[in-house]
């Protein structure tokens, strides 16, 4: 008998036969008796002042159980910072973008529903708004929030070095500026929310979540309950890519409904609804001064990059950085000023999102590839020669403790055919590289850790108790492979109970990075607590040395004589009877900056460790249409040691679809504050014709504070995959496009400018 | 989302269907496979008290050869069934190709040549939901007085984009509508206003029951060009359906049909100037046809991608149809 | 509003009720029978997740009236597995890592089952076309590709 190792092996995820057999339960599919039906009030307007809401003519309508408006709540205003707290969940004063929360209602019925929500009154005095950065930030524009002077909700200003002196000893410099439109995060499933207050003053609520403890916390406040009244329940979520992370508007509406009409409250939103008063993704535009040496050492950075962040602060501290910090965890940066300036508008909240940034990134690699080409560099070995490596330390202070950016440049490139492609393919053909890394969780002060609990029953089968959430990326399934893994029992034989905030310990959440390298480590260190409590017991029985044991098939066995061994269930029951319940503990909390904060204070530490990865994408543009066709994309990324390779290749090919096939077709449209494209007919989210051919490659760096080496699994890619397709596309045409995305009429135009400067 | 109210008829057959039509008329629609119809009735932009469902009818479905040699294809005939069909395949390929460039396979499992052929103009500012719509004048389609696309526009311009009737068009195809006591059968074009605001021309009680097209010519050529920014399911940006007979040595053009779809009101039957009678087939002549289709694509704002873009594609688009054509 | 009685033949099964004529299948399979595996994500036919088989054939259970397919065999997630046994098209979707969130699930494994129904070894093309009219965020397709292939090899091999 050999170690169990279930580690590196592609299983067949925990969660995913009661979803084929259309068994697991979403939100929406959620029955509680007496359950009434929610409906939202939305503002047509993109900016007014509420002078009245009379909801009497509603509430008489029979059916109607609770309508309620911002006056039911108790005035707080919600935001992730102290500094940040600037969102009425449903506001008294003014509306600042359509399709905002105004009033709300429960009956009987949706027909019911409905007809209430037409007999609310509203009455508004428009008032001017602004739906551009540009527009926002002219002078004397009108103000979405009084307290922000200019509309500038947050300003991030990082420094390091001596940037002026470096651009002055620079042999290139190159100023370009780039601008991207906003995506949409499409989540499959529409956002839906369940929630039921009993009279003893609890609630419970079910919401498709990427974090039920901050969801609970966020809840405490603004009902001003306490925290464990507040019953954050397990559900399925269909998708997330960072859109729902923070509490949304639909929580706090159906708690109040519930809570008002004393019965449970179904609401559910609808496509548009998920699409504008969600969250939605910044339009970007960045202006990039880079400075080089003749050797293609990148010395000297200036960025001024502005995101239109939509009417309230939501993460805007954290999304006005990211961009940034995964380019300086890529890249060896000795001088730069970053100025990140969010800018509150009147069109809908802007939140994070997987493929965050692509204006400030792509420019970032068509700048270097600019460098390359004017020098006479392969763009690959310049990526290499400036690219961060293990030991080194970030321009901002983070510790660099594994990373295999250089291996994943290479193996992509070696895949792709690289050498023999790269200026070499036939006009209107190109390939091109991008590269990136992502920390493998954010700073979240004393929410950045996570625990876990595991107990080994008497039938040898274990139960983990944790608070890691699925989001679709498989986080559930790898915490049961971690676990089964080290107690060597099959992962069948593993329940997970996560995700429920009365029930499980504390967690992130999974819209960090962090499932794999904190959760993971926490159910790693609980299950091998467990696993010593068994070996202890079982030594006892066997009486032999606890170091001679191990643990495979349900069994403990002696390592240097497996025939002698006793079955699990011996090993527990034993234990049990000498009143020690197999219970394992484990918690862990990455080695991050506590005094570290995204404005006030942006060096130090920001995560554990980083994950890092390279696309390369191999395109076709017709010069006569403008239709970019991606054919092929090989994608690189070194998560580690992944834990279920399978779970992470699809990682991989999720992220070619948003973050590269994405670069070619989605944009929100707008008529000011009015979304065009809120469905998914005429939002372009990429079908299976539309995808490239996809190679991926999983690098291994063995993270040396990681659950068995492993680190994130996949984002480096949705960031990175437009960066090879901007500079693919320079390759096809000799055209730098800087406006995202790349639609055929941009295309064209941009041919056509090019065309008439040779003549 | 929630349909609104109405009431429902399932006839059997073509007379009972007809009998419906007399009695509901002005306040009856038609349901073939949904796909357009049932997606305005849940945004609320259509509310009609009877509906008339076809999906019983069979006589209605199918695609039968006529003893003068032309094609009949019912009005509840699918598109995935154009696709299946060996005749379509074989005798009038433009046909198929344009079947195949509508939406995507599930939903060619729904729709219907008929429901195709009718399908409503389209708007970036009038397919929206009722809460979207709240934010804006009402417009002209939706019964107001304004246009959301067009800024100062006197009247609707919502785009026809229908992918069929380019081709059927083409193909010189006819329409028959029929009502109770009468049918007709008029030119496909002739069924098309080219109004944005009610794009088709037909009376309340009358059906769409058919499309004959004329027997296949061993000479003629057609070819179906369609931008889109997905390979499925989006309707086209600009469409171009081109059908050429040729002389026997193919040099020459004898007559021909070129259909533009999605940069007007309903699809735009180019006035080649005599271009197509008997021509020299030649690159000047596939280049004139071109600047011809160019004229005639009137694009507006309504469509994602800019009309000026669009504009150029419908020359861009016609050469291709053009030199494709000839070459198969 | 009036209700029609009807009767629905679904996964086999015969359910007679009287629905409103402007209740959608989805409707009448998530509200009357609590078939919840069939999925609303758009309302719209856009995205495929309601996808339902109508006598075999893939269809938008959204654009669907449930009064206009009395009669016709309806086949929903549920129907396929028997029992505890997985079909192979679902098991192949598990096999090969094709579900992430699992929203677009159901609606792919039927579009799936429907193809290989018609045609035992599609070829990738045929795959991707038959799959074109369903969205899914996560996966980027090629899993979900890979998945239907393997299925079509399980299907073409005799059960054991």
């Amino acid at each position: 008998m050999t170690e169990a190792s279930l580690i590196g092996k592609s299983m067949v995820r925990s969660d995913t036969v009661a979803k084929a057999a259309g068994q697991a339960l979403y939100t929406a599919d959620l029955k509680l008796p007496r359950m009434l039906v929610g409906k939202v009030l939305r503002s047509p307007h993109p900016h007014a002042r509420i002078l009245n809401i009379d909801t009497s003519r509603a509430e008489r309508l029979r059916g109607v159980k609770a309508v309620i408006t911002g006056r039911d709540g108790h005035g707080v205003k919600w935001g992730v910072f102290p500094y940040t707290q600037d969102h009425d969940m449903v506001p008294t004063d003014k509306v600042r973008y359509i399709g905002e929360e105004v009033a709300a209602v429960a009956a009987v019925d949706e027909e019911t529903a409905l007809e209430a929500l037409s007999l609310i009154d509203v009455e508004y005095e428009p008032l001017p708004a602004v739906f551009t950065i540009e527009e926002a930030l002219k002078e004397g524009a009108p103000l979405v929030h009084d307290q922000y002077k200019n509309n500038i909700n947050v300003h991030v200003h990082i420094e390091v070095g001596d940037t002026q002196k470096a651009f002055k000893e620079a042999d290139i410099v190159l100023e370009d500026t780039f601008e991207a439109a906003g995506e949409m995060y499409g989540m499959l499933e529409p956002y839906a929310v369940v929630a039921h207050y009993t009279p003893d003053g609890y609630l419970d609520i079910w919401m498709p979540n990427a974090g039920p403890h901050v969801r609970a916390k966020a809840l405490s406040n603004l009902l001003k309950m306490p925290l464990n009244k507040i019953r954050v329940h397990h559900i399925n979520s269909g998708g997330a890519f960072g859109g729902r992370s923070e509490i949304s508007p639909g929580d706090f509406v159906t708690s109040l409904l519930a809570i008002k009409s004393g019965r449970p409250v179904k609401l559910v939103y609808t496509r548009e609804e998920t699409s504008i008063a969600t969250r939605q993704v910044h339009d970007i535009v960045a202006r990039i001064k880079t400075g080089a040496r003749k050797d293609g050492t990148i010395i000297a950075k200036e960025f001024k990059v502005y995101y239109n962040g939509g009417a309230y602060s939501s993460t805007g501290p954290i999304a006005t950085s990211i961009p940034f910090y995964v380019y300086e965890e890529t890249y060896r940066l000795p001088n730069l000023v970053y100025d990140g300036y969010r800018i509150l508008t009147n069109r809908p909240i802007r939140g994070m999102y997987r493929c965050h940034g692509r204006a400030f990134l792509a420019g970032n690699a068509m700048h270097m590839d600019k460098i390359a080409e004017e020098l006479g560099m392969d763009p690959m070995d310049i990526r290499l020669k400036n690219g961060i490596r293990a030991g080194e330390t970030t321009a901002t202070g983070s510790k660099i403790i594994s990373c295999g950016l250089q291996d994943a440049i290479k193996a992509a490139a070696r895949k792709s055919g690289w050498k023999k492609k790269r200026g070499k393919l036939p006009p209107y053909r190109g390939i091109g590289m991008g590269c990136l890394a992502i920390m493998c969780g954010f700073p979240m002060g004393f929410r950045s850790g996570s625990s876990a609990y595991i107990r080994v029953n008497e039938d040898g089968d274990a139960t983990i108790v944790s608070g890691v959430v699925d989001n679709g990326q498989g986080n559930e399934s790898m915490m049961v492979q971690i676990a089964a893994h080290i107690l060597g029992i099959p992962m069948d034989s593993v329940n997970l109970v996560c995700s429920d905030t009365e029930v499980t310990t504390h967690d992130p959440g999974a819209y960090s990075q962090a499932a794999a390298f904190v959760t993971g480590n926490a159910v790693r260190l609980a299950a091998e607590d467990a696993r010593d409590k068994i070996l202890t017991a079982a030594a006892q029985y066997m009486k032999v040395d606890k170091t001679r044991l191990a643990l495979k098939d349900k069994m403990v066995y002696l390592k240097d004589d497996p025939e002698k061994a006793i079955k699990l269930t011996r090993a527990v029951r034993y234990a049990m009877s000498k009143g020690q319940h197999i219970q394992g503990y484990g918690t862990y909390i990455p080695k991050i900056s506590f005094d570290r904060e995204w404005v006030k204070n942006p060096y130090g530490q920001m995560a554990g460790t980083f994950s890092y990865g390279t696309s390369i994408a191999e395109l076709e543009v017709d010069p006569e249409t403008g239709i970019v066709r991606l054919l092929r994309m090989v994608v690189a990324h070194d998560c580690g040691n992944p834990i279920n390779p399978m779970a992470v290749e699809g990682q991989l090919e999720g992220s070619v679809a948003m973050g590269g096939t994405a670069t070619i077709l989605e944009e929100h449209v707008w008529d000011g504050g009015l979304q065009l494209n809120s469905d998914f007919l005429e939002y372009k989210m990429p079908l299976s014709v539309d995808m490239p051919d996809i190679d991926t490659i999983l690098v291994r760096s063995m993270d040396p504070e990681g659950p068995f080496g492993a680190k994130e699994g996949g984002l480096t890619i949705s960031m990175s995959a437009y960066k090879a397709i901007a500079n693919a596309f320079y390759d096809a045409t000799g055209v730098w496009l800087k406006e995202f995305p790349y639609t055929p009429d941009r295309v064209l135009k941009a041919l056509q400018a090019k065309e008439k400067g040779r003549r | 989302m929630k349909l609104p109210e109405f009431e429902y008829f399932n006839p059997r057959d073509v007379p009972s269907t007809l009998e419906l039509l007399a009695l509901h008329g002005e306040q009856a629609v038609l349901l073939g496979g949904g796909t357009d119809l049932l997606v305005r009735m849940k945004q609320g932009l259509l509310k009609p008290g009877v509906v008339i469902s076809l999906r019983g009818v069979e006589d209605l479905r199918g695609i039968r050869k006529q003893k003068d040699g032309t094609l009949m294809i019912g009005a509840l005939t699918r598109i995935t069934d154009l696709l299946e069909s060996s005749v379509i395949r074989r005798k009038y390929p433009g046909l198929a190709q344009a079947a195949g460039a509508v939406s995507a396979p599930p939903l060619q499992n729904m729709g219907t040549v008929g429901g195709n052929l009718t399908q409503e103009t389209r708007c970036l500012y009038y397919n929206q939901s009722a809460m979207w719509r709240r934010s804006k004048p009402t417009c002209f389609k939706a019964g107001g007085a304004t246009c959301n696309a067009v800024k100062g526009g006197s009247h609707c311009f919502a785009t026809y984009q229908g992918d069929l009737a380019p081709m059927l068009i083409a193909l010189s195809a006819r329409v028959v509508l029929s009502k109770k006591g009468g049918s007709r059968a008029i030119p496909l074009e002739d069924l098309y206003t080219g109004k944005g605001k009610i794009p088709v021309r037909k009376d309340p009680d009358e059906l769409l029951e058919g499309i004959i097209l004329p027997p296949p010519d061993k000479n003629t050529v057609c070819r179906y060009e369609k931008l889109r920014l997905r390979q499925a399911l989006d309707y086209p940006l600009v469409g171009v359906a081109v059908c050429l007979t040729l002389s026997e040595d193919k040099t020459r053009c004898v007559s021909g049909r070129l259909v533009l779809t999605a940069v007007g009101s309903g699809p735009v039957l180019v006035d080649d100037d005599g271009l197509m009678q008997d021509a020299e087939v030649s690159d000047d002549w596939i280049q004139s046809l071109a600047e011809a289709a160019y004229k005639a694509a009137k694009p507006v704002p309504n469509v994602l991608t800019p009309p000026a873009y669009r504009k150029r594609m419908a020359r861009v688009l016609t050469r291709r149809a053009l030199n494709r054509a000839l070459k198969d | 509003m009036n209700r029609i009685p009807i009767t629905l033949l679904v996964n086999g099964e015969p359910y007679s009720l009287a629905v409103p004529p402007n209740k959608t299948l989805l409707e009448v399979l998530r509200d009357d029978l609590e078939l919840m595996g069939t999925r609303e994500g758009c309302g719209v036919g856009a995205c495929g997740a309601c996808t339902v088989l109508i006598d075999g054939v893939p269809a938008r259970s959204c654009l669907t009236l449930a009064v206009d397919v009395q009669g016709l065999s309806i086949t929903t997630i549920e129907g396929l597995a028997e029992g505890d046994e997985l079909h192979p098209v679902q098991e192949a979707f598990v096999e090969r890592h094709a579900i992430q969130c699992g929203y677009c699930s159901s609606g792919m494994i039927l579009t799936a089952k429907a193809l290989l129904d018609k045609k035992k070894r599609p070829t990738k093309d045929e795959i991707k076309r038959a799959i074109s009219g369903n969205i899914c965020r996560c996966t980027g397709y090629a899993k979900i590709e890979d998945a239907i292939a393997t299925a079509a090899k399980k299907l073409a091999t005799p059960s054991k």
